[in-house]
Order: structure tokens, then sequence, then C-alpha cells
């Protein structure tokens, strides 16, 4: 990858600055057509710069995933963080970054002030009495298919639990309860790490 | 300083969630509600526009935030101080991209965060429960158990019941997608509360 970089340092600066533009336009568009975030957006990123592009190889691909489940933060801004790098350098991931903030940022910050200006309707009022049924349902499929996938066994179902009970029932500082439970982590899987070769 | 407070909150919660951005909103529910920058009711309405507008939950929800609280700067202060640490930590792992790949030292940590993301999940769906499928606080929260919150004085809101259903059963069955789930309960509450309404 940091073949890839150093390559371009040595481009004319007009080939430089279409790069650029080339990044940030294809993160404007990848994230203006995903609604839900970045698990449906890494797909996208795979075809458009691997395949369609060929700006990243297979490899550097990998590395993202891995590395986006190592990270904290939103897998949607660190992964087009690490293509951005990985293409053109430090300017590129932040050509990138701004693709991915700048559609979201406009659409909310308008619709923030249309929302608080309608919910005086009682009509809009009643739609969004509704709305969050509707959202209790999402969710609900969301943590189950988290579930599914991420609790096997008795130590992460214990982990879980211990969040939503600190949280729920002794209301505990939620950023304390994170941390927490990444401290219950290091102790309850430690033992198996090192029991393998 | 309320631009200083926006980002630092942010920044808390940017830096401990792992795996994406559903289980952040529990983190930034309790951190914004308990600071009075809005109403759990304004809270919940954000998060639902959140996810029928382009780009990830948690980085919407914080713009949001951001914006009803201090504006457009507020709104931009809020997203960066949410990616900031990311921003950083990502930077210099990408240095040491190699060595970062080889070493596990900081697996079994992860897999505590990860396993957590369910239980703040659940209290997230626990969180749209109240007022929408049932009428008011659930009593689990020590707090309300003080004031006197009984199971018994709960109702239920069967409108929100048949919202719920509807989306669960469309979810499953044709895998609909959120923006359309969301814009289809809007419309089902619209109708249903105006039909028959709540109380």
């Amino acid at each position: 990858m940091d073949k890839n970089s150093s390559l371009c340092s040595n481009r004319p600066m007009k080939e430089k600055y279409r790069i650029y533009g080339g990044l940030f336009l294809s993160f404007l568009k990848i994230s203006s057509l995903t609604l839900g975030g970045g698990a449906v957006m890494l797909p996208l990123m795979e075809e458009e710069f691997v395949k369609r592009r060929k700006w990243i190889t297979e490899e550097d691909m990998l590395d993202v995933y891995t590395l986006c489940n190592t990270l904290p933060g939103v897998i949607a801004l660190n992964s087009s963080l690490m293509i951005g790098r990985i293409r053109a350098g430090l300017p590129g991931a932040v050509c990138a970054v701004t693709g991915v903030l700048l559609p979201s940022v406009v659409v909310i910050a308008a619709l923030a002030s249309a929302v608080q200006l309608l919910v005086a309707y009682p009509l809009v009022a009643r739609a969004f009495l509704g709305v969050r049924a509707g959202v209790t349902a999402l969710l609900l499929l969301v943590i189950i298919g988290l579930g599914k996938k991420g609790i096997r066994g008795v130590r992460e179902l214990s982990i879980a639990l211990f969040a939503f009970v600190a949280l729920e029932i002794f209301s505990i500082n939620a950023v304390l309860v994170v941390l927490l439970c990444a401290l219950l982590g290091g102790i309850l899987f430690r033992s198996k790490r090192e029991g393998r070769p | 300083m309320i631009y200083a407070q926006l980002f630092w909150v942010f920044c808390k919660i940017g830096a401990v969630t792992f795996g994406g951005g559903y289980a952040m909103i529990s983190l930034i529910q309790q951190e914004v509600v308990s600071r009075h920058w809005c109403t759990p009711g304004e809270f919940a309405d954000m998060v639902a526009i959140s996810q029928m507008t382009p780009g990830p939950v948690a980085l919407n929800t914080a713009t949001y935030v951001g914006k009803i609280t201090a504006g457009i700067p507020g709104a931009l202060i809020a997203t960066f101080g949410l990616i900031f640490p990311a921003l950083c930590l990502t930077t210099l792992v990408i240095r040491f991209l190699e060595q970062v790949k080889r070493s596990h030292v900081a697996e079994p940590y992860i897999r505590g965060i990860r396993a957590a993301a369910v239980g703040l999940i659940g209290a997230a769906v626990l969180f749209f429960m109240e007022n929408s499928l049932v009428d008011g606080d659930l009593p689990l929260d020590r707090h309300l158990i003080g004031r006197g919150a009984s199971w018994a004085g709960l109702g239920f809101l069967w409108q929100g019941f048949v919202i719920f259903a509807v989306i669960l059963v469309l979810k499953k069955l044709i895998d609909i997608k959120p923006v359309w789930a969301i814009l289809l309960s809007l419309a089902l509450g619209a109708g249903l509360y105006t039909v028959f309404p709540a109380g």
C-alpha cells in the first residue's frame, strides 16, 4: 500500500488533483446512495474501488475489513479514510472522508430544522408516535442478527446481560459500562487465547 | 461552553464504540437526555429520521443533536467529535499495519465490547418500546421504582403493536429497506392515531 502512495507523490500536480477529485466524488456517490450505514457501504466500496476502478488491490480491501473491525468508531468513516489514504496519502484520506460526510450532514441539518417546525402539527406528531413502534421492530431485528453472530457462548451472553442491566436498571454511565465490558472481555477471553499455539 | 461540551461528549462516544453505529444509540441517548439537550421523545424522532437519511445512523444522530443544540456550527462540531478518535487511531494504525495485523493483544477486550453492544442495543429497544408499545416508562430503572411507577399502571398501545408487527413481518418476509419501513410507520402512525386517538 505504501507503494501506491509513493507513486502518486511523483505524479504531476494536475493528475494528483484528478485523483483527489475522483476519490471525493466516488465517496460522495456511495454515501448518498446508502441508507443505514457502514456494513452496507463496504461491499459497495469493494465493487467501486477494487473491481471497477482498480484503485486498490483485493488485499488492501481485506486489510480495510480487518482493521474496521478492530478500531473504534463508525465503519463507513474508518474504511473511507483508509481507502483514501492507500490511494493518495493524507490529502486523499481527507477528500474521501469529506465525501462520505457531506451528504448526511447537509440532509440532516436541513431536516432537523424542518422537523422541529412540523412536529407542532398534530398529524405530524401522531406520525412520529407511530414511527417509534417501527424503529422498535427494526432494532429488535438488528439485535437478533447481532446476537446470532456475536453471542457464541456463556461468556458473551453474560457480558451482554451485564451491559443491559448496568445501563437499564442501575443507570450507570454508558461510557463506563463499555469500558467495564472491555475489561471483562480482557479477563474472560484471555485464557483461551494463551492456550493456543 | 456548548461547543466544547458537544465535542467532548461525542468524542467520548466515538472512542468507545466498536463495530458500527447501533450500539452508539444508547450511549448518545444517555448523554444528551441527561444534559437536557433534548427530551427522550425528541431523541426518538431523531433516531427515526437518522435511519431514513443517507449515511451512518450514529453519525446522523450526532449531526442532528449538534444542529438542534447549537445550530450549524454545533452540527459540524458534534460530527467531528464523533469521528475524531477514530480518525486519529486509523491514521496511526495504518503506519504500523503489519505489526497490528499480527498482534492480538486487543482481541479479548474488543470481544468484550462486541458482546456489550448486544446489551446496549437491547437498552435502545426498550427505550423505543416505552411510549410506543406501552403507555409510559417501564419501571425497570431504580429512579422510576422509587417514584412509585408500577407494571400495573402501564397501558398498552395497540396501535403501536400493529405498526410493530407490520414492520417485523414485512422485514422478515420481503426484507423491506429501513427507509421504507420508517416512511410506512410514519404513515401508519398518522392514520391509526387519527382514527383511534391514544388514551
